[in-house]
């Protein structure tokens, strides 16, 4: 699903970053560890086709995105790429619902709404689909971001620490959230959470 | 969910910050439009009252005064006219049709004018109770003035002589309500009317001519040289005075020809309503030249405000933003997004705007209509406010068009790395 291949990035001559080649198919997982200033923030914004490497080449679906246009690019990754951020970053003044289904007008899906309540019945939110971001506890913000990164049914899910502001009991809980909910896709969290090693053994150390 | 889409959740969630963000809008959209809807129904208002008016015959004065006085009654008039010099213009061949006009009394306020039946004919009124009047001392009132007052058809009162609050009483004479006209729209509304005798009756009988005479110059006397007694008509009729005559005219020639026999052969002088009615407009175009001017410049103020309110929220909003791009949206769909949100505070300073001038106007109307006798009540959207709408659009459009340029070339990585 994803396969890198020697890409570096530099910002300028000082901040240079090599990083090693990735290769991770659909219903496989991996953790990428590195403490900060490692380039895990750059290394996820390759990925996600919001910078260009300096060199390399980075394959998504048999697809070079370093080679597609702006357009072409966007429409990529609203199709194949679901992005968690650490901060959630929902948009205020949407239900939870509707936060949901927003990727599916930049995908040029249909926009069911039941799939989406689907997803967020099984991250246990069928109460709260149509409360507002602000009413929602972080647990739930969480929730509704996960749920926001699968709508599309993306071959790449791409978890940008997605656990570091939570203790144990919840940590175990998004992880096996993110676990169940990406069997059908290749699932990446980039983090320096340790403690996501024990529940995903595949890492890589930046 | 596009952009548009995304605006209107926006908007329905923080509707007041919308309303704040376009209350500038709003203020020179108003000011224009309360410029406008004004002098749209001035105008109305004004040529209302002169149809079928060619010219209108006083004493010497000042023309527009004669206007002022004898076809808006809201000034004094210019004084008297002897009756039989005013009937001589009134049979010459130029005359298509006239209607004489005389002073008499106010009742709280309202003029008291001796006429002929022509006169309400003139404006098409129509009566809603009772007749026209009859005899001496019956009138018919205005629907303003039947409102305001609470008159009904057959009550009395006695009119004042003057129009200031204190004057001498006509306790002799009461007049009676015979009817009672619909709203017209003209300043029929605002008069009571009778016949021309009545309103020399009042003051034959007065007691002490004389000093009245002096002190209200204006105001139609007749003082009959003779015994107060005797009131023969014909003896009358040499010293018969009225206020005005209000003239129909026949004939391109009668308008160039006319008002130059009666300026110069007569003592009298003549004034015709759409000249004077010009040059009254031609001295207020200072005045809205000013507030036009004012407008234009709340206007352009109010796309900065548009501009900076779009351009700081952008800051707080990159995040947003950057997340939508994330999440698949092209850069257009952002700049779409804001210039989106630019036109939406357009449109509520538009509406705004509309709504804050409908206001405006109806507590002038309040205040003119009791002072100045002038309805404007007409509260429908002008033809030309639409044209404010695309004005405030293209403020609208402008004022975002750099803020979304900033929003369409966001570094979204950048953005995200460090907020």
């Amino acid at each position: 699903m994803l396969e890198t291949s020697e890409i570096t990035y530099g910002y300028n001559t000082n901040v240079f970053f090599n990083f090693p080649d990735v290769t991770i198919d659909k219903g496989q997982q991996l953790l990428l560890l590195g403490a900060s200033g490692k380039g895990k923030t750059t290394w996820l914004h390759l990925i996600a086709g919001l910078r260009k490497p300096t060199s390399g080449t980075i394959k998504i679906n048999q697809q070079s995105i370093t080679t597609l246009g702006q357009r072409e690019l966007d429409r990529f990754r609203a199709k194949n790429i679901g992005i968690i951020f650490q901060d959630h970053h929902l948009i205020n003044s949407l239900s939870a619902l509707e936060n949901v289904m927003l990727p599916t007008s930049f995908a040029n899906n249909l926009s069911d709404n039941s799939y989406g309540e689907a997803l967020l019945s099984k991250l246990g939110l069928t109460e709260r689909m149509h409360a507002l971001p602000a009413k929602l506890s972080q647990g739930e913000q969480q929730r509704v971001a996960i749920a926001r990164a699968l709508i599309n049914n993306p071959g790449l899910i791409l978890a940008d620490e997605p656990t570091s502001s939570l203790d144990d009991e919840n940590c175990q809980l998004v992880a096996q959230l993110l676990l169940e909910h990406s069997k059908s896709a290749a699932l990446v969290i980039i983090t320096h959470d340790k403690r996501l090693k024990d529940i995903i053994p595949n890492t890589i150390s930046l | 969910m596009k952009a548009s889409g995304l605006v209107l959740r926006q908007l329905k969630h923080k509707p007041w910050t919308a309303v704040l963000n376009s209350i500038l809008m709003a203020l020179g959209i108003s000011l224009v439009s309360t410029v406008w809807l004004i002098e749209n129904q001035y105008h109305e208002n004004l040529l209302k009252n002169i149809e079928g008016i060619d010219l209108v015959v006083g004493a010497k004065g000042s023309p527009l005064q004669i206007i002022l006085a004898n076809v808006y009654h809201t000034d004094n008039a210019t004084g008297n006219i002897n009756l039989l010099e005013a009937q001589r213009i009134e049979k010459h061949p130029f005359v298509k049709e006239s209607i004489q006009l005389a002073y008499g009394d106010t009742y709280q306020g309202y003029r008291i004018l001796g006429t002929t039946h022509a006169y309400p004919n003139n404006y098409s009124a129509q009566l809603k109770e009772g007749h026209l009047w009859e005899n001496n001392f019956e009138v018919t009132l205005g629907h303003s003035v039947c409102q305001v007052l609470g008159l009904k058809i057959g009550d009395n009162f006695f009119g004042m002589h003057g129009e200031v609050q204190g004057g001498h009483i006509h306790e002799e004479n009461p007049y009676i309500v015979t009817g009672i006209l619909k709203p017209t729209s003209t300043i029929l509304d605002h008069l009571i009317l009778t016949n021309i005798e009545s309103v020399w009756g009042t003051h034959d009988k007065h007691t002490n001519p004389t000093t009245e005479h002096t002190e209200h110059d204006e105001h139609l006397h007749s003082h009959p040289p003779h015994n107060h007694a005797d009131h023969s008509n014909e003896a009358n009729l040499e010293t018969r005075e009225i206020t005005a005559i209000l003239l129909k005219l026949k004939g391109d020639l009668a308008f160039v020809e006319l008002p130059k026999i009666i300026d110069k052969a007569t003592s009298m002088k003549s004034a015709n309503p759409g000249i004077e009615l010009r040059r009254l407009n031609e001295r207020m175009s200072a005045g809205k030249d000013t507030l036009n001017g004012l407008a234009i410049v709340i206007l352009v103020v109010s796309a900065f405000a548009v501009f900076i309110s779009l351009y700081s929220t952008l800051r707080q909003r990159k995040f947003d933003l950057a997340v939508l791009r994330t999440l698949g949206a092209p850069p257009i769909e952002l700049f779409k997004l804001i210039v989106f949100e630019g036109l939406i505070h357009s449109c509520i300073g538009f509406l705004l705007g509309l709504i804050v001038s409908r206001i405006i106007l109806i507590t002038f109307s309040q205040h003119v209509s009791s002072t100045y006798h002038y309805d404007f009540s007409k509260l429908s959207i002008l033809p030309m406010e639409w044209s404010l709408l695309l004005v405030s659009l293209c403020i609208g459009f402008i004022a975002s068009l750099i803020p979304a340029i900033k929003a369409y070339n966001t570094d979204i990585s950048e953005t995200l790395s460090h907020g």
